[in-house]
C-alpha cells in the first residue's frame, strides 16, 4: 500500500477520535463553566463557556468531515 | 376539478384528516368568537393575556387555510403551534399522527391520476419499519428538546444563586432581559447544533459517494475560517467595551478643562456631539469586520488607542508631577476613572432595558 492508501484509511478513524476527543474536552469545560458560575466566577465562568462552545463547534465541523469521508471510502470500495 | 370520483374522494379524506386534527380548537373559536366580538376593545386584552386562547384562534385560522388550500406548509405550522394549546408545551401526539397520514395521503392524491388500476408493490418489513422510524424521529426529537429546555431553566435559575455580595452584578444576573438573552441564545445554538448533528447522522445512515465527493472537493466548504461562535453578541459587547474607554479618556479627561466653563446645556451638546464622531470614526475603520484585510488599518488604530491612551495619563498626573509625568505616566488613576465609567455605563444600559421592557410589558 502506498502512503496515500494509508492515510487515506487512517483518515477514516482519525477524524472521529480527533472530534470525539475535542468533543470531551467542550463539554469538560461547559461543566466547569457551570461549576465557576456557581462559584460566583462570572468572568470565568462565561470565558470557559465561550471555549466549550467553540470547541463544540469545531467537534461538529471535524466530524463532519470525517462523515463525508466515511461515506466516499464507504461507497467507493463497496 | 378532479377526473375521477376516486381522486374526489381521497381529497375530501385528505381534508376530513386535517379537520378531525384541529377540530377541538376550531368548536373552541366558534363558540367564544362571538361573544369576544361583541365586547369590543376589551377582548383584546383578554386574548393578549391568554396565549393559549390567542393560539386555538390562530391554529383554527391555519386550519381553515390548510382545509381550503391543502398546502401542507400551513398544516405542519399549524401542528406545531398546537404545541402551545396547553397551559405547559406538551406534545400534539394526534395532530402529529393525523399530519403523518396526510402527507401519505397527499402523496397518494399527487401520484394517482384517476381511473388506474395498479398496484404498488412493497415488501412487508418495509412497511413493518415504515410505522416505528418517524415515531422514533418524534420520541428523539422531544427528548432533545426536553433535555435542552431543561439546560437551559437550570441555567437561569443558576444566576439566582450567585453571592448578594455583588450588588451590581446580582442585579445583572437576575434581571429579565439577562434571563431572555441567554434562552434565546441557547434556543439558536441549540438549533445550529441539532441541524448540524442531523446532518451528520443522515450521512452516516445513508452513505452517497456522489454527495460525499461533491463536499470534500468543494474548497469553500471545507476550507473554513475559523469564526468565533457568537459573533454578533461578541461584536456588541467588544463595541460597548471599545467604546466607553475611548469616550472617557476623551470626555473626562482630555476634555475636561474644555468644558468645565461651559454651561449644562452647552457640556451636553458637546459631550453627545463627541460620542457620535468617535462611533462615526470607529465604525469606518471597522477593524472587526475583517481582520486578515485590515492589517494597516489594525496596526494604525491600536497605535493611535495607545497614544490617546499615554496622552491622557500623562494629562492626569501632570499638574502633580510636572514634565515628570512623561516618564511615569498616571495608569493608575487613569483606569480608576475608566473602572468607575464602565460601572456607570452598565448599570445605565440595564436599568434602561430593563425599565423600557417593563414599560411596553416584554417582562413582567
Amino acid at each position: 500500500m502506498s502512503k496515500l492508501v494509508i492515510l487515506r484509511k487512517s483518515l477514516l478513524y482519525l477524524l472521529p477520535a480527533i472530534s470525539i476527543t475535542i468533543l470531551a474536552l467542550s463539554v469538560y469545560l461547559l461543566l466547569a463553566s457551570v461549576g465557576y458560575m456557581e462559584r460566583g466566577f462570572i468572568g470565568t465562568s462565561l470565558l470557559s463557556a465561550l471555549i466549550g462552545f467553540a470547541l463544540l463547534s469545531a467537534s461538529l465541523y471535524i466530524m463532519r468531515l470525517a462523515a463525508y469521508v466515511y461515506a466516499a471510502e464507504k461507497t467507493a470500495s463497496g | 376539478m378532479p377526473k375521477s370520483i376516486n381522486r374526489l374522494v381521497l381529497i375530501i379524506f385528505s381534508r376530513l384528516i386535517i379537520l378531525a386534527a384541529f377540530y377541538k380548537e376550531m368548536v373552541l373559536t366558534l363558540n367564544t368568537l362571538p361573544i369576544f366580538l361583541g365586547r369590543g376593545l376589551s377582548a383584546l386584552y383578554i386574548l393578549f393575556s391568554n396565549i393559549s386562547y390567542l393560539i386555538s384562534i390562530l391554529i383554527s385560522i391555519l386550519a381553515v387555510a390548510a382545509i381550503t388550500t391543502g398546502s401542507f406548509y400551513v398544516f405542519a405550522i399549524a401542528v406545531i403551534l398546537s404545541a402551545f394549546t396547553c397551559i405547559k408545551p406538551c406534545l400534539p401526539l394526534i395532530q402529529i399522527i393525523s399530519f403523518l397520514v396526510y402527507l401519505v395521503v397527499d402523496t397518494i392524491v399527487t401520484s394517482y391520476r384517476g381511473l388506474e388500476y395498479t398496484s404498488v408493490k412493497t415488501r412487508f418489513i418495509d412497511i413493518v419499519k415504515s410505522f416505528p422510524i418517524p415515531l422514533i424521529l418524534i420520541l428523539l426529537s422531544t427528548i432533545v428538546t426536553t433535555l435542552v429546555t431543561f439546560a437551559i431553566v437550570s441555567i437561569v435559575n443558576m444566576s439566582t444563586t450567585i453571592p448578594k455580595s455583588n450588588p451590581r452584578l446580582y442585579i445583572i444576573m437576575t434581571s429579565h432581559i439577562t434571563r431572555i438573552i441567554v434562552s434565546l441564545v441557547g434556543i439558536i445554538y441549540a438549533y445550529n447544533v441539532a441541524r448540524k448533528v442531523g446532518e451528520i447522522t443522515a450521512v452516516f445512515i445513508m452513505p452517497s459517494s456522489k454527495t460525499a465527493l461533491y463536499e470534500l472537493s468543494n474548497d469553500e466548504d471545507i476550507n473554513v475560517m475559523f469564526t468565533p461562535i457568537f459573533r454578533w453578541l461578541l461584536y456588541i459587547s467588544l463595541a460597548a467595551i471599545l467604546y466607553t474607554p475611548v469616550y472617557t479618556i476623551v470626555l473626562d479627561v482630555l476634555l475636561i478643562d474644555l468644558l468645565k466653563g461651559l454651561s449644562d446645556l452647552m457640556k451636553n451638546i458637546i459631550s453627545a456631539i463627541t460620542y457620535v464622531t468617535l462611533i462615526v470614526i470607529c465604525r469606518s475603520l471597522d477593524i472587526f469586520s475583517d481582520p486578515h484585510l485590515g492589517v494597516k488599518r489594525l496596526v494604525i488604530t491600536s497605535i493611535a488607542l495607545l497614544i490617546l491612551v499615554y496622552i491622557a495619563a500623562v494629562k492626569l498626573v501632570f499638574p502633580y508631577y510636572g514634565l515628570g509625568a512623561i516618564t511615569s505616566p498616571g495608569f493608575q488613576e487613569l483606569s480608576e476613572i475608566i473602572q468607575k465609567n464602565y460601572i456607570d455605563f452598565s448599570t445605565t444600559v440595564i436599568t434602561l432595558i430593563t425599565t423600557f421592557s417593563k414599560l411596553i410589558g416584554v417582562v413582567p
